[in-house]
């Protein structure tokens, strides 16, 4: 009987294209299609990449998943809340120039990518949010599955 | 602007958000979590109120999420509403009315279930919250889209509940039932993808004035109309809600009724709202009828002729189910005949009306009396006094859903013989019958369940304050009603149906109107 | 190019319907089920498609040729994110099914795998 499941290891490289892969899906997210939940699907497979090699890492607790989690809530009901003085998730940022309120020119263009206002915080704290909830249930299911051959 | 102008979001926000936030406190112990699942549903209910009372004066309410301004779902420029649009008339109010009182009752009987350790807690009331949530996002919504999406998070959410519960047949009712809901989700989905592909929109209020109806529509609302009829508990496709209910605990039976309550406020604003009046033509009121005669013909022979006492509120349930039904199929079948409309289609459609607003939270106090009746194996049953005291409570929602004359039960029985015969002269003898064969029934369970003495010597003293809490309060809520039959129809129900069948108004609310 | 999409959401969606009718295991109904989740998703991103349509970028005035529709995706990632979150939720319950009942399948006793 085997005792555990091999799982084999990702390049550093590879771990960071995708963890680089996942932000940019999410800071483009209103330019092309994808958006926070992908790329944080995205990260959290880095993390899973990262955290299935060794054992340790793999059976520990999951505190900064949580806390990615939680961040990333807060983050989302404050932003949400943020525009109540016109309507519920208001993007208060568009056009008002700073790093994320640029404004786009009249007509057909390329896109531009400081332009969305909240939209891409949005996109941002749903990464956090999605990385987090997707790597404690990935994680849940490899443990099952790992103690399933155990048996 | 005043605050007031938010209130439509605010009664889906304000419980979401609990429910997201809901695991991060679980773990702070018991009282907290009792106290984020009441303070939610209090906080719907006075929402709920506040916007009665605000419809009741300024007539529909309108709000555009994230839009510049809250009244102004067109930006100049566009054809369509490009944002999501939630709308509340005075049917909205009668839809909300119903889940915010169960959501409550729900409540006090999740507090009162509340023993086990803050991480399963956490997960159970963030699914409740989210349950809830969920219902009253489908109710709000202007849009298809959000209904089908807030649909499957509410059957996901259900599914987590009762995989909770740990009675012994959850996990696998649970993944049935999800997984049967997923599958209808999916081709209500195709339906709507259908529309969207030949209208460009998914709004209801758009889509009601662009439509014609051919044949991709007739199939879209087949499909759609399958979707909410497994949501409603109706005939063929009755089995997950029914599972569910036989495995409820008492919470979780509010909850689901309250989930079948909204299922009935979506059926009719697609069926009357969106379609309209194109669908007196078609046999779909007809299906309606078939499909709630079968229901009450099985609701009720089947325990009559003998089946498991556990098993009891679900057949109920079904009757209910049925008998709504057979009251909105006729309703539509008169649509496209104002003759008939005028002459017995209204009060039909009066009666299915009533029957969901009365029938279904007294099928929750059955539910609730018969579960703690009952007992689960593990627990020990309670003494003869306890019993006798929930016997009352039985003996109550009985005679409610009997729809004997002091208590407010038969408003809808009689506006429902008083108008099917006129329809089909076998409709009003099947509700007559049904009628009777309700009260045998319920005769009948409570012998059997006065009679039963098995668990009466070594029974608890005291019925657990949650459930005592939340039945009384039920019962409270249909004893006022019970003085004020008139009233209610006339300032409840009535509204409502004329909101329902105006089907102009409904067009014109993108158009500015109804500010 | 648009009607290959729609052979694309057929097959998958036939797939899909005969796991779910016809498959015994749970974990295959499941998977069959993304099959069918997966076939609306694409049904949607490809309702979006225009004939030679530029990309859905403008602002306050539309020149030029036909736009892909932008609110397909959305709808399509709203709805991706919801099947995926109820096929995790499906999988979790029938990998804990197992355990309680000592089998997989309703009926016949035995791995299943």
């Amino acid at each position: 009987m085997i005792a555990e499941k091999r799982y084999s290891s990702a390049h550093p490289f590879l771990i960071l294209l995708l963890m680089g892969l996942g932000l940019a899906q999410a800071l483009f997210a209103h330019l092309r299609p994808g958006d926070g939940f992908t790329g944080g699907a995205i990260v959290a497979l880095a993390l899973l990449a990262v955290t299935m090699k060794n054992e340790e890492a793999r059976l520990a607790s999951p505190v900064a998943l949580v806390l990615f989690e939680g961040v990333g809530l807060a983050a989302f009901l404050v932003l949400s809340f943020l525009g109540m003085g016109a309507t519920l998730m208001y993007n208060v940022l568009v056009g008002r120039g700073g790093v994320f309120g640029g404004t786009l020119p009249a007509g057909h263009n390329g896109g531009q990518l400081f332009t969305s206002g909240t939209i891409a915080l949005f996109n941002l704290s749903v990464v956090l949010i999605a990385a987090g909830a997707l790597g404690r249930m990935a994680r849940a299911f490899f443990l099952a599955d790992s103690q399933e051959v155990d048996r | 602007m005043d605050w007031q102008s938010h209130l439509p979001v605010l009664l889906v926000a304000l419980p979401l958000t609990g429910a997201l936030v809901f695991p991060f406190f679980a773990s702070g112990g018991r009282t907290i979590r009792r106290l984020g699942i009441l303070l939610s549903a209090a906080v719907v209910l006075a929402l709920t109120g506040l916007l009665w009372q605000k419809v009741a004066t300024e007539g529909p309410l309108l709000y555009v999420v994230g839009g510049a301004a809250w009244n102004l779902p067109l930006p100049p420029g566009l054809s369509f509403p490009p944002r999501i649009v939630l709308f509340i008339d005075a049917f909205s109010v009668v839809g909300l009315g119903g889940p915010a009182l169960l959501f409550l009752a729900g409540s006090f009987a999740w507090a009162g279930e509340t023993q086990g350790d803050s991480r399963t807690e956490g997960l159970a009331g963030m699914f409740y919250l989210l349950a809830f949530a969920s219902i009253l996002a489908m109710t709000v919504t202007g849009d298809l889209l959000s209904l089908i999406l807030f649909f499957g998070l509410f059957s996901l959410s259900l599914a987590g509940t009762t995989a909770l519960s740990g009675r012994k047949q959850a996990l696998e009712i649970a993944f049935e039932g999800l997984h049967f809901w997923a599958v209808f989700s999916v081709l209500a989905l195709f339906g709507l993808a259908l529309i969207y592909g030949r209208h460009n929109t998914v709004n209801m209020s758009a889509l009601a004035g662009v439509l014609q109806f051919g044949l991709v529509e007739k199939v879209a609302l087949g499909l759609i109309v399958a979707l909410l009829l497994t949501r409603c508990g109706a005939f063929p496709v009755h089995f997950p809600l029914f599972d569910y209910l036989q495995e409820a605990t008492p919470s979780t039976a509010c909850l689901l009724i309250a989930g079948a309550q909204g299922g009935f406020y979506s059926l009719m604003r697609v069926l009357f709202s969106v379609y309209g009046s194109p669908l007196g033509s078609v046999p779909i009121g007809w299906g309606l009828i078939v499909s709630g005669a079968f229901a009450v013909f099985f609701g009720l022979a089947l325990p009559l002729l003998n089946r498991p006492l556990r098993m009891l509120p679900a057949f109920v349930f079904l009757v209910q189910v049925g008998t709504a039904l057979i009251g909105i199929g006729a309703g539509l079948a008169c649509l496209g005949d104002v003759r008939a409309m005028a002459d017995f289609g209204m009060t039909a459609l009066r009666g299915g009306v009533a029957q969901v607003v009365l029938a279904f939270p007294a099928s929750a106090l059955l539910c609730l009396a018969s579960t703690s009746l009952l007992g689960d194996e593990e627990t020990a049953g309670f003494s003869a006094v306890v019993r006798a005291r929930l016997l009352l409570f039985f003996l109550f929602a009985g005679w409610l859903l009997a729809g004997l004359p002091p208590f407010v039960g038969f408003v809808p029985k009689l506006l429902l013989h008083e108008s099917l015969f006129a329809l089909n002269p076998v409709l009003g003898a099947l509700s007559l019958a049904a009628s009777i064969a309700m009260a045998a029934l319920m005769t009948r369970a409570f012998y059997a369940l006065s009679l039963s003495t098995k668990q009466s010597h070594r029974g608890l003293n005291r019925l657990p304050l949650g459930v005592l809490l939340s039945m009384g309060l039920l019962t409270t809520v249909f004893f006022v009603f019970s003085f004020l039959p008139v009233w209610m129809l006339s300032y409840v129900i009535d509204p409502a149906i004329n909101a329902l069948l105006d089907q102009g108004g409904f067009m014109m609310i993108l158009r500015g109107g109804g500010m | 190019m648009r009607d290959l999409t729609l052979v694309a959401v057929l097959v998958l969606f036939a797939a899909g319907l005969a796991g779910v009718v016809f498959s015994q295991d749970r974990r295959k109904r499941v998977m069959a089920l993304f099959f069918l989740q997966s076939s609306a998703v694409f049904l949607f991103v490809s309702l979006g498609y225009r004939q030679g349509g530029r990309p859905p970028l403008f602002t306050l005035m539309a020149e030029g040729g036909p736009m892909a529709l932008p609110s397909a995706q959305a709808m399509a990632t709203s709805f991706l994110i919801l099947s995926s979150v109820t096929v995790a939720l499906l999988l979790a319950l029938a990998f804990f099914l197992p355990r309680r009942e000592g089998t997989i399948r309703g009926e016949r006793k035995g791995r299943s795998r």
